[in-house]
């Protein structure tokens, strides 16, 4: 048990910027992130048995942790709209295909009005992810993944033209 | 900034030890609070029926196998709310987050079923072996009544919380499969 533990720590720690992405794209606050840290790592100590080696431990945490964070049901933490009050959306600008930004508020913001899948598949693309591995991950299908992930693009520069 | 630059820029922090990580599962879940509230709701309510079994349900009246039995089914209720308590604290993982929604969906909707069973059953066997026996004065049928108003709203109670806790997970895995 004691060895076992040792081998999960030691890819933990490793990948804890797996665990640290996952909750920025699902939590606002650093006190929120600290909580969802702390349980995606229950979760994937409780599921670790169950990893099998010919997947990269990465990958196998992705998938341990987005489906904490879908599931996680936090309430919406009110900080999030009173400080939209105090952004200024004037920073601002996007004229090129790719979503452009200038402050981490607005990119926060931006997650926040997604919904949970929504941020999983942004997340994944923001990390490099191919439409082909964020499909397999989530259990989707490429074209259903490009679809979804253009609309978010699109929204986004709606998002940020509009603010 | 580029959003993948800003992106990172966000998401770098401080690097945590081994020993910090360790410290941090050893300290457990900590997005459980409401189940953990719920079963110490019902370990409140249990300790403080045993305190007033005596007295207002006539418990000297009664044979010591009905009060082991009410015992029990008080031991029962509240080891039903630990073992939620453990389904709600694992994932069971699928190759996939799709996957891993399904049997967790599997998992809520039987949980649900057998805590609302559970639940009625064990609530209606309660209230007649709490009323067995009992010498009826009007305090004694408003006490009653109280409770078993309380247990009557208790389950459709129960059964929405899970219901919640199910559509969310319902709701998640559509949007991952419909488009």
């Amino acid at each position: 048990m004691d060895q076992l533990q040792e081998q999960f720590l030691k890819h933990v720690e490793q990948s804890q910027g797996v665990i640290r992405k996952v909750c920025a794209a699902y939590c606002y606050t650093p006190s929120d992130r600290e909580d969802m840290f702390q349980d995606i790592l229950v979760q994937a100590w409780k599921a670790f048995p169950q990893f099998r080696k010919e997947a990269a431990f990465s990958t196998w945490l992705y998938k341990i942790a987005i489906c904490t964070a879908i599931t996680a049901n936090r309430k919406a933490n009110p900080a999030s709209t009173m400080e939209r009050k105090h952004i200024d959306f004037s920073e601002l600008i996007d004229s090129n295909q790719e979503p452009k930004i200038v402050s981490r508020d607005i990119l926060r913001e931006s997650f926040q009005r997604l919904n949970p899948t929504e941020r999983a598949m942004l997340l994944l693309w923001l990390e490099g992810y191919s439409y082909a591995e964020t499909a397999e991950l989530l259990g989707s299908t490429p074209g259903a993944v490009g679809v979804r992930l253009n609309r978010i693009k699109e929204h986004l520069r709606k998002f940020f033209t509009l603010n | 900034m580029d959003i993948h630059q800003l992106w990172k820029k966000e998401t770098d922090g401080e690097h945590k030890s081994r020993e910090n990580i360790r410290k941090q599962l050893n300290a457990g879940a900590s997005g459980l609070g409401e189940a953990k509230l719920e079963i110490l709701a019902e370990l409140l309510f249990f300790v403080l029926f045993a305190s007033v079994f005596y007295k207002w349900f006539d418990g000297y009246n009664k044979p010591l196998w009905l009060s082991l039995s009410i015992l029990a089914l008080c031991i029962w209720m509240i080891v039903n709310h630990v073992l939620v308590y453990r389904t709600m604290s694992s994932l069971w993982c699928g190759d996939n987050v799709v996957e891993c929604l399904a049997q967790l969906r599997e998992q809520y909707e039987r949980q649900r079923n057998v805590t609302c069973i559970l639940h009625t059953a064990l609530y209606v066997a309660w209230l007649l072996l709490a009323s067995w026996g009992i010498n009826w004065t009007q305090d004694k049928v408003f006490i009653l009544a109280l409770f078993f108003l309380a247990g009557i709203l208790m389950i459709p109670v129960t059964q929405r919380r899970w219901n919640k806790r199910i559509q969310l997970v319902v709701n998640s895995e559509k949007m991952l499969t419909d488009f």
